[in-house]
């Protein structure tokens, strides 16, 4: 479905809102830990976007830009509001993404999601969800596994399996890595 | 099983960096549900089924996902309906809400996994998480549940949040009692319906008697832990293990560790 489809079809389906949240989030998330500059300033952030995007559907109106172009400048209005409310300028972490010259910036994030993200997205649900907690969250097997409900030896094999994959992937798609 | 050590897994640095960047896959869930949940009910996507228990049918209202509200008093289901969701929703079964319901009822799943608390306010919220990981067959006191939820002094405020918990047997309020372990309300409807919840998890007369005439703590001299009265992990049979005391701090004072199995700290 085609995403202004999607956009109309959520202003009345819940589970449209949920397909619209599926495609955005990982995009709105980059952004939000982009600014926060950690993981739970990043979720306090995109919940809150997500919460006043559903209350201001209605009245949203689709004027060709990506949908989460719309919901970036949320979290950026959200950053600067906490960051006034603190005294202080919110750390930006992302040196590589110029927030000048929003919401452009946002259209081109979506377009230069990098090849990890690609890869990882390729892994099958439970690999991918055990490398982003071990490496990205950095979070031990121990607690991977009391998260997921699995055993330590369960997450330590689905981590070698998911790296090997994730090595493939990457290898094949033309990505150079170092070990 | 080898004795040499597993080589450490691990991953370039720059592609840590990016996965960094996304979400914790439960967080990512969660938020989902919620989204839903609030988009059901703006869009009025909400339904009701029944089911029975020992106490009589309740009723729930869900979005096929989460559950919204539940009641017994089916006479007065269309006031609580406008009350709590602004209109009433019109029956709807759903076999993955049962499923859910079935897990949260033996036990298997938490009831705030399967229950949208989203409009309620923050301590509410974290009342009712913390209220549902108290396992089936066992009890806690209100400032159990206040000191859990982050605000020790809110014993009053917590009783009030679990006086208005809007989904009732999904997140199981009647396993939270007074400091005395005598029962105390239930909106539910009434002691006498929270004793017969409880006795159908197993609680019996008898084991309310003995907590009501058991010190507030515990200490077990085998193991220098202590314990809430209410800990599954006790022998009741044998005090002459025990070692009463009258609060936290006389506990810890005299080098006791709280246990793990009923946190009484």
């Amino acid at each position: 479905m085609d995403e202004s489809a999607l956009v109309a079809a959520a202003k009345t389906s819940p589970d449209a809102f949920a397909a619209l949240y599926d495609r955005t989030q990982p995009e709105v998330y980059r952004y939000a830990y982009s600014l926060a500059g950690n993981h739970a300033g990043a979720e306090d952030l995109t919940a809150e976007a997500y919460r006043r995007a559903l209350n201001h559907l209605p009245a949203y109106e689709d004027r060709g830009r990506p949908f989460a172009a719309w919901l970036c400048t949320i979290v950026r209005n959200l950053a600067r509001d906490r960051g006034r409310k603190a005294g202080r300028e919110v750390p930006l972490m992302d040196h590589d993404q110029p927030v000048d010259g929003w919401p452009g910036a946002a259209v081109e994030l979506a377009e230069r999601r990098t090849l990890v993200q690609a890869a990882v997205a390729r892994l099958p649900d439970v690999q991918r969800q055990v490398v982003v907690l071990r490496f990205g969250h950095e979070r031990s097997c121990r607690e991977v596994a009391e998260q997921l409900g699995k055993s330590e030896a369960a997450v330590k094999q689905l981590t070698y399996r998911a790296v090997n994959r994730l090595r493939e992937i990457l290898v094949e798609a033309g990505y150079e890595h170092d070990g | 099983m080898s004795m040499m050590a597993e080589p450490e897994i691990t991953l370039p640095g720059h592609v840590r960096q990016e996965l960094a960047y996304t979400a914790d896959p439960g967080f990512a869930a969660r938020l989902r549900a919620e989204l839903r949940a609030r988009q059901a009910r703006n869009t009025r996507n909400l339904s009701w089924f029944e089911i029975e228990l020992p106490v009589g049918p309740i009723r729930l209202v869900h979005d096929g996902e989460l559950v919204h509200l539940v009641t017994r008093d089916l006479k007065r289901f269309d006031a609580l309906a406008h009350e709590g969701l602004g209109f009433e929703p019109p029956f709807g079964d759903s076999r993955r809400v049962r499923e859910a319901l079935s897990a949260v009822l033996a036990g298997r799943r938490r009831g705030s996994d399967v229950a949208f608390l989203g409009g309620l306010s923050p301590f509410q919220q974290a009342v009712l998480k913390v209220t549902a990981t108290i396992p089936k067959g066992q009890l806690r006191p209100y400032h159990w549940v206040a000191r859990h939820a982050g605000s020790p002094g809110a014993v009053r405020a917590a009783g009030t949040a679990l006086g208005h918990n809007p989904v009732p047997f999904v997140v199981p309020c009647h396993r939270v009692v007074r400091s005395d372990w005598t029962l105390g309300e239930y909106s539910a409807g009434g002691t006498e319906v929270k004793e017969q919840v409880l006795r159908a998890e197993g609680v019996t007369p008898e084991r309310l008697d003995w907590l009501q005439h058991a010190p507030r703590y515990i200490g077990q001299l085998a193991t220098h832990e202590f314990c809430l009265a209410a800990c599954p992990g006790l022998d009741e049979e044998d005090p002459a293990l025990h070692r009463p005391f009258r609060s936290l701090e006389e506990a810890l004072a005299e080098g006791y560790v709280p246990c793990e199995t009923c946190r009484p700290l």
